[in-house]
This record gives C-alpha cells, structure tokens and sequence, in this order.
C-alpha cells in the first residue's frame, strides 16, 4: 500500500522531470535449472495439493516448463506418509479425504531428476472466529466512494503473531492472481484488540472485475506461518523491485531445501457471500 | 600503534621548547574590508623566513617567530595582497582587512595576483571549495548547488543523476557527515535529491575531507563537509536575491553596531506550486508541492578577544497528492558559538549545535487514516582549543558530547472501527570523547599532523533485544530504565599526515586515519529516499570503522597558476551493514534481525589538473577506483562490486570570461555506469512471475555522461551606484542525455508472458532555465 502511494508522488516527480523509459537489450547468462514447488496441506479436504514445474530463462515466453514422473511424498511427525499422484502434468494430489491436522509437523519429499528436495512446515491454529459481510456503496454517498465493500470481521488470538492470505473466487473463478493483487495481512500491531472489523477488499466501479447481484463471491482466508506470509509478501513486492522507491533486487525467500518455491501447511476459514443488490 | 603515536607525538611537542624563549608571536583576523567578512583559510607569508600559516575557520591566525624585522604578506583568492612591514620586539595583534581584487579592477583579471598555494598546506585529500567558484559551475534550473559542484571533484561521485546523495572514495550515502555552520545536517536534499538544502547565497566557504581527517573531526566513515554560512556585512547594510524558473531567493544583511555586529537573514522558496493552483486539471490542482529555506545569523564582536554568532536554520518539502496523499520532510539546525582569545597563543571555541530531521507520511482514503512521523534529534556541544605555542606548532585539543535521540516511527492508523496508535522503540545515545591533536614543522621540508580521538558511546534507557544464533528469534529482553546508561562502545581514532615538501612548488602528502561511526543507515531501497531509518550502536550492531591510507604527489607552476594533484588510496571499512533478502524494515522494532554484517574494501586514485587564473579556468579530473563488499549471506559469501564502484569518473569544469560583463561556464561528467542485480531465470508460482537472481550487482548499466553549459551576464553599473544585477541562462543536460537512474524488470504490455528489463531515466532532455540575480 506504502509503496504505491510512493510511486504516486514518483510519477508525478517523474513527469514534472521529463522522465523516460527504454527497453534494455541486455543478454543474461542461464542459471541453472531448478526444481520448483507449489505445495501446500490445507485443513480442509479437496485444498490440498503439490505442483511441481522447472525455471526457465528469463526471457523464454513459455509457461512454466512442468516437471512429470516425481514422486511426491508428506510424512508427518505423527508417522503418517501420504503419497501424492499425477493427476494432470506437474499436479500431484494426495487421497481425496486427507485434510491436514492442527499443531501437526508436515515434511515434503520430492524425488525427480535424480534430485532430492524436502521442506518442512507446521499447521497452525485454524480462524474459525472470522465472519464476512459486504456493503454495495451507490452513487453520490457522501462519505464513501462508490462499489463494493467487503469486510473481515476477527476475534483475534491475543498474544500471538497472526499472518494472513485473502483469496476470492467469483462464481467459483479465482480473481485477485497477480502480484498486486495479492491480500496479506500481519497483525503485529493490533495483537492486543478483540473483534475488529477491517477492510478486506474493495471494488471501485472502474475496477475490471464488476461484482453483480446474484453472483457468489467465495472468500478463502488462509492462516499461515510467518515463513509463508514472507514469501507472499516478497511476491508482492516483485513488481517494484529495482524500481526508484523499491527494494534492491533479490530472490524470493523459499523453504524448499534443493529447490525453489513455496511449501505451507496452512489453515482456511471459507465463506460464501451470495451479492444481492 | 598507539605508543608510537603517543612517542611521536610527545617528540613533535618537545622539539623545540629549548629556544622559545627567543620567538614572539603574531595574531589576529583576516576580514574582507568591504563586508566584514572572515576570509576562511587567508594565507600569511613571513616573506624573509619563507614560512607561514593561515586563519582558521574564524578568520584567526597566529604564528610564533624569532624576534626579527619582516615583511608579512596576506593573500586570499580574489583580494588583493597586502604587505606590511614590522618590527618584532613584542607579541602583536595585527588584523588584516583585504580589498577586493575584482571590484577595484577596469580592465579583465580573474582571480588574485597570486592564488593560495596548496602545497604549502599540511592537507592531502582535501578540497576545499570558495563559493565564487561554485556559482561559476552550471547550475540545473539556476539553482547553485554547493553539493552537485562538491560530485565534481576527484574521488566524490554522484549517487544518481538528479541525486544530492554521494559516496566518497567507495564509502556508502550514511558515512559522510555534512554540517552548517558545525550543526549536522542529517538529509541534504530537497525534491527527492534534486536540489540541496544549501542556499549558496549565504554560504562563504566549503571544505571537504576525503581522507587524513584531522582529530578535530569525527563521527563518520568517508568524508566531512564542512560548510560554513556567513557572518552578514558589518559596515553596510546590503541585500542581494535573484528570481529564478524554480525558485526565488532573498537575502537582507548588515550591522547592527557597525564594525561590532551583523546579521544576516536568508530565504528561498519554490512556486511550482503556485502556478498548479492555476490549473483545470483537478488532481493537479489538489497538488501542492515546494520547498523552502530559511537561514539565519548573528554576529556580535564583545572586545577585542570574544565574538559570539548565532546561527539557525529551517527547510522542508512538501508534497500532496489530490489531499490522499501528503509527504514532508525537512531539517532544522541552530548553532552557538563562542570565540575566545585568551591570549595571542590560544584560541577556544565552544560550541553547541542542535539539528533535527524529521518526515511525515500520511494518507487518507474513504474513512481510513494513515500518519507515520519519525525523527532523529542531535544535540551536541564541544569546547575546541587552538594553542600556537611556539615557533611551528599548532596544537587543537578538546572535547565533545553528542546526544543522539531517534523517534523511528509514530503511526496513527484510523478506521470506522480500529482506532490504534503504534510507537516505535525510541533511543537514545549518548557520545563522549576528546581529542588532541599537533601539527608540527619538524624541518623546512616536512610537516607532521598527529592526532588522537577517543570516544565512548553510550545507550540510554530503551529496550535491548537478544537474537538466537541465527539472529531470527528474539530469546531475551532488558527493559533499562529511563536514564540508564548502558553499553558502552569505545573508539580509538589515530590520525596522521605527513607533508613532505620536494620545493616551493611540489610536495608528496600521505596521510592514514582511523574513523569510527557509531550510526547506522538503514535503507535497501534503489535511491536515496527521506524516510532513513537511523539506528546508534547496540550489542547486537557494533560501530562501523574504517582504515584509510592515501598518498599524493601535488604540484603548482606558475606562480600557483596551475596545479596538479595525483592520489592513491585504500581504505578498509569493518562493521558494513546490509540487509536479508526482502528484509522487513518499515515499523520494526527488531530491525537487528534484517541485518546482515560485512567487510568492504575501496581503492583508487584521483587526478586533478586546476587552472586558477586568466580568462580561462577550471579543473579537469579523474578517477579509477574499486568499491567491493564481502558480507555473509549475500552473494553465496562471495565479494561482489559495492553499488557505487564506478571504475571510471571523469570531470570537466570550466569558466571563461568573454568580455567584461559576459562569462560562460560549462561543466562536462562521465561515469561507469551503476552496479545492478538482474535476473539468470524466472519461475511462476500461480500468476505471479518470480525471478531468480545468481549474483548480486553482476551487470553495469550504459555509462552516465552530461553536459551542461551556463551564461551569465552583468548589468551595467551606473557610476555612483550599488545596485548590480545579472541574468543566468543555463543549459541543463544540453544534448539531452538519457542518464539510466534504475532498471527495472516487468512484463511485457502487448505480451506479459515476455519479459523485459526497462531503463528509467530521469532526465532524458534538456532543462533550460533563466535566472535574474540583484544586489543592491
């Protein structure tokens, strides 16, 4: 959020400034190819799921190059192994009826290409103390801007760091995937307050997506560990860096030991909020 | 090493005490005769002994001789000499008051009948730059600017085009400490780097240490900019000001005893603000943006032996964006000092200063608020002595105390339901020390500068966290009492320079110094933004230091006419700090835990070619050098190229005076592009495009050069009259340049499944801009 506004104040610095841009044409060498996770155990049955790809040139306008033939395996500390099947290429999914187990240990253990590549993560508390509601702002209001409102309402845990992901899916598609659109929310300072309500999302009517009544807006919020909320929150900043106001370039801080990417063991509260007018 | 400093320094301070009793000593001001002013750095000749010295910042000298008949000659740049013959039976006061040499004068002469010499002085890695000079340099928009003309210089580069920020010999932006009239200014910039905080019009003189720094100063790593303001004119009142593309400037001086008391009254402001009230666009209307500046000074003369002066400053920025929006930042400062002659043969100073930066970020959208306010707060006091006491000794002492306290962060966020307030942990530190310092002829040919500063900071009060060993988890806290003093850091600074005369004209100069830095800087950004986090020294982060050796062979021909300069250094930097990948900086309080901690090294060498009179003048100057860094956890612990190692900078300054009224400046850089980090492969993780980095600052970007040009052109003086005025066109950027500042990765428009790396620049065009300047 900060660093949008500060890139309001730079473009019109910039633009008072005479400011220009010019596509580079660098050559840069090929790193080394990688193996790269998508994984994650949810409480939830049917959430869970491991996806499996291999980094690719800078410059290459392909997809992520999947990564067939793995064998994916979660153990847990409780002795448990899962295996995880190929159903589509690179997606692996365990047993339809595995659903992740609070307090619980979770390691990931890919074998492929004569790699070995393992992480760890442990499922946290489950927010079942989160409510949802959204407000429709018309026109002309005096004190709000015109669109769609949607708030979250939490009985917070005190005492303990929370980190959370937002995801919405309009009438069962997923809307917010870029960057920027990503939804994270830490209350490292609001630890000590009890049921407050805080803004989750807002749609303006220039927005591209248009909420309509008799749609279904579904609302996923995730509680995660700080390591995930990190890495999510590194995936926010990716557009800026570089950029006059944003950090210095560097990479993403992922958990895979041998790999790239992300492995999380994270908990969901789902809701549905049926848009009226 | 420290006995051998205390050995040497014991041998220089005893050598000649067995013929004191022979010498009497000479002292008193040098002033400009016109306006009162101190002539900082007048030279004094004792032409039959072929020796001399020179004023210090007050304007003060003294020298201790054998009892003897000679003739003193006084010269400054730009004023006339004057020779006086005396009798040395006694001590004397003697003041010089010198005439202008460039308002007495018809016909076309530039510059002194003969300029200060440098060889003569016992400073190596020093620049030190007359004000004169600076306005003669191309400004951007007309704006005279002290800090761009100081990135002209051999071994200071420029943080970025448009940028005030810069590095000194391969140092990092935090490590140079700037001060007006002694008081620190913590951020020198305006607009984001654009413009500095520094009014030329009410500056008299510039000084820069790159290394060899004497024992007087400390407290950063790489460089001391020494800027100080004028006295105001003592015999008559004056003002002078000019209206400019972007901003207007007003100065009022004059005595308020004549020949006893001055002052001196400054402004500056922007107007672009102005004219977008003006506008139809609605989000430009509701854009406010501008800066101002306003110094201030007052000089009293209490007798003979004390003067006291009291200076103060105030500057902001501001900006709103359609009132959703707004961004201040600014520094203040204030100064009091205390000069004191005891005696011919000692000079005390007491000083104390108080500067603060400040910024502000607030923002408001539908019913939520957002107010983030942080500072950082300095009160310092030093007593300072000169003792002259006896023939070729010059010997400063004092001590110091500097309270540092910072307000990292003050936060009101507001909502229809959370109404919270977040104070960041504030600190405080407290530094003491003392120093001494002597600079001795030990012989015709060689002078000797040794010194010694000894310091301790100190925490008070606050919050210390303890780190596992992989510094990720807090594992313990101590919640000191208010006034607790807790932590003691110490620092031992050896200073010392040697200048070896080969004859009147050339001298090899080598210098060494330890310096220590007890602040931080704490900033991953791409450019240098006000919103710096500062943090003191803790248990956790120890104080940066640094060791520097330079060496330089310096040479003058003609009469001074030209010099030549030609300096190797090496410095090694300890306690460097950098930051975890994606580090966490904004509103922490356990910043410690982003904090990765390293070596650096930086190593050059600087020409300078400087033509100081005639029709003709400027410098020209080069240099090639290596900044590196080696901290574990970055780069695979590999050492990889500092952001600002610039192999390459070359500088071309130049004033040429056409006829009587017309003079035209050009000024001409070129630098190695900068370091950048960019990405060896990309992954997806759902929608979101992930680079992978390799290697850290692995790619220099196309090389910065630009070219700029200025006319100036005098009114014609009536005969009888004050008032004298001039325009100032200049040409910024002049064949429109498109200097790369950052480089970013992204998506393509048209195809966001291709990638591209876009350079943004600047200042892609030519600026021009019409200045008018009066005095009256």
């Amino acid at each position: 959020m900060k660093t949008s506004k500060q890139n309001f104040i730079f473009l019109f610095l910039a633009t008072l400034f005479f400011s220009c841009e010019k596509t580079l044409d660098i050559k840069l060498p090929e790193g080394e190819k990688q193996i790269v996770v998508d994984g994650q155990v949810i409480d939830k049955k049917g959430e869970s799921y491991v996806k499996l790809s291999i980094t690719n040139s800078f410059y290459s306008t392909n997809e992520n190059s999947t990564l067939s033939g793995a064998n994916v395996t979660v153990s847990d500390n409780l002795g448990n192994t899962f295996q995880f099947q190929e159903t589509t290429p690179g997606m692996y999914l365990p047993d339809a009826n595995f659903e992740a187990k609070k307090g619980v240990q979770y390691q990931l253990k890919v074998l492929a290409n004569n790699k070995v590549v393992i992480s760890n993560a442990i499922m946290l508390d489950s927010l079942e103390h989160l409510t949802f509601r959204y407000l429709r702002i018309k026109p002309n209001n005096p004190i709000l801007k015109e669109g769609l409102y949607v708030y979250a309402r939490i009985s917070d845990q005190i005492g303990v760091d929370n980190f959370f992901r937002a995801e919405f899916l309009l009438n069962g598609n997923k809307i917010n995937t870029s960057a920027k659109d990503l939804i994270l929310y830490k209350d490292r300072f609001f630890k000590d307050l009890k049921n407050v309500e805080g803004l989750l999302k807002f749609w303006d009517k220039n927005d591209k997506i248009q909420i309509k009544a008799g749609d279904q807006l579904t609302i996923k919020v995730f509680n995660m560990s700080k390591g995930t909320f990190d890495y999510y929150q590194a995936l926010q900043d990716i557009p800026n860096q570089g950029s006059v106001f944003g950090k210095n370039p560097s990479n993403v801080p992922s958990n895979i030991s041998g790999g790239l990417g992300l492995f999380q063991a994270s908990s969901l509260k789902k809701a549905v909020l049926n848009i009226k007018e | 090493m420290k006995k051998l400093f205390f050995c040497l320094f014991l041998a220089l301070f005893f050598q000649n005490l067995s013929n004191a009793q022979q010498n009497f000593t000479l002292s008193g001001n040098i002033k400009d005769a016109e306006t009162g002013e101190d002539l900082i750095g007048a030279t004094i000749e004792i032409k039959e002994l072929i020796t001399g010295t020179s004023a210090n910042v007050y304007g003060f000298y003294s020298i201790t001789i054998p009892k003897g008949k000679y003739h003193v000659i006084v010269r400054f740049l730009g004023y006339k000499d004057e020779t006086v013959a005396i009798d040395l039976n006694k001590n004397i006061d003697l003041d010089f008051n010198l005439k202008s040499s460039i308002a007495e004068l018809n016909e076309v002469v530039i510059s002194a009948n003969e300029t200060h010499s440098e060889i003569q002085e016992n400073k190596g890695s020093v620049s030190k730059l007359n004000i004169t000079t600076i306005k003669k340099v191309p400004a951007f928009m007309g704006e005279v600017d002290v800090m761009r003309t100081l990135q002209s210089l051999p071994g200071v580069q420029s943080g970025g085009e448009g940028t005030t920020g810069f590095f000194v010999r391969g140092g990092s932006i935090d490590q140079n400490l700037v001060t007006l009239d002694e008081a620190t200014i913590y951020n020198s910039s305006h607009l984001l780097g654009f413009f500095s905080v520094f009014n030329a019009d009410v500056i008299n003189d510039v000084e820069i240490y790159k290394g060899g720094v004497p024992a007087n100063f400390g407290g950063r790593l790489s460089s001391v900019v020494d800027i100080r303001l004028r006295d105001g004119n003592n015999k008559n009142f004056a003002a002078s000001g000019g209206l400019g593309t972007i901003a207007s400037r007003f100065t009022v001086e004059g005595p308020i005893v004549k020949n006893k008391s001055s002052f001196i009254v400054s402004g500056r402001r922007t107007y672009a603000d102005l004219f977008l009230k003006l506008s139809n666009n609605e989000t430009l209307k509701t854009t406010n943006i501008y800066f101002y500046d306003l110094n201030g000074k007052l000089n009293f003369q209490l007798g003979k032996k004390d003067r006291i002066f009291i200076s103060a400053y105030s500057g902001e920025d501001l900006l709103n964006y359609k009132k959703e929006i707004g961004w201040t930042w600014g520094n203040t400062s204030a100064t009091f000092r205390w000069n004191h002659i005891f005696n011919n043969k000692l000079f005390a100073n007491l000083t104390t200063t108080y500067s603060k930066f400040n910024y502000r970020l607030n923002s408001s959208f539908q019913a939520s608020k957002y107010d983030w306010k942080a500072n950082i707060n300095e009160y310092n006091s030093k007593m300072d002595f000169t003792y002259y006491p006896f023939d070729k000794h010059t010997i400063k002492f004092g001590a110091f105390a500097i309270l540092n306290k910072f307000e990292p962060g003050i936060v009101d966020v507001t909502n229809s339901e959370i109404k919270a307030n977040i104070e960041l942990d504030k600190r405080e530190a407290l530094q003491t020390g003392i120093y001494l310092s002597d600079e001795a002829k030990i012989s015709e040919k060689i002078t000797v500068n040794a010194g010694m500063r000894i310091s301790v900071q100190n925490l008070i009060g606050g919050t210390a966290y303890f780190y596992n060993q992989s510094n990720t988890e807090v594992i313990d806290t101590i919640q000191y009492s208010n006034n607790k003093l807790h932590t003691p850091q110490f620092a031992f600074e050896p200073r010392l320079s040697i200048n070896y005369k080969l004859s009147t004209s050339s001298a090899i100069k080598a210098s060494y110094s330890r310096m220590f830095q007890y602040l931080h800087l704490v900033s991953n950004n791409t450019a240098s933004i006000p919103l710096d986090i500062y943090l003191p020294s803790n248990h956790n982060l120890k104080p940066q230091w640094a060791d520097q050796f330079a060496l330089g062979y310096f040479k003058s021909s003609k009469n001074n006419a030209y010099e030549f300069s030609a300096e190797m250094y090496y410095k090694q930097l300890n306690n460097q700090i950098d930051f975890k990948d994606n580090a966490d900086l904004l509103l922490n309080n356990q910043i410690e835990k982003e904090i990765l901690i390293g070596t650096g090294k930086a190593y050059g060498i600087e020409f300078q070619i400087k033509k100081n009179i005639g029709k003709l003048n400027g410098w020209i100057s080069y240099t090639l050098s290596r900044s590196t860094r080696n901290i574990e956890g970055i780069n695979d612990n590999k050492t990889f190229l500092a952001r600002q190692d610039k192999p390459h900078v070359l500088n071309l300054v130049a004033s040429y005076q056409l006829t009587k009224r017309i003079q035209i400046g050009a000024s001409w850089n070129f630098s190695s592009g900068q370091n950048v980090t960019l990405p060896t492969g990309k992954y997806y993780f759902g929608d979101v495009m992930v680079p992978v980095y390799s290697s850290r600052n692995d790619y220099r970007l196309p090389s910065n050069h630009r070219l700029d040009l200025s006319l100036t052109i005098d009114g014609k003086k009536k005969e009888g009259s004050k008032f004298e005025s001039s325009w100032n066109i200049s040409l910024y950027n002049v064949y429109a340049r498109k200097n790369p500042f950052t480089v970013q990765i992204r998506e393509n428009k048209e195809n966001s499944r291709q990638m591209e790396a876009v350079q943004l620049s600047l200042i892609g065009t030519i600026i021009p801009s019409v200045t008018y300047n009066f005095k009256f």
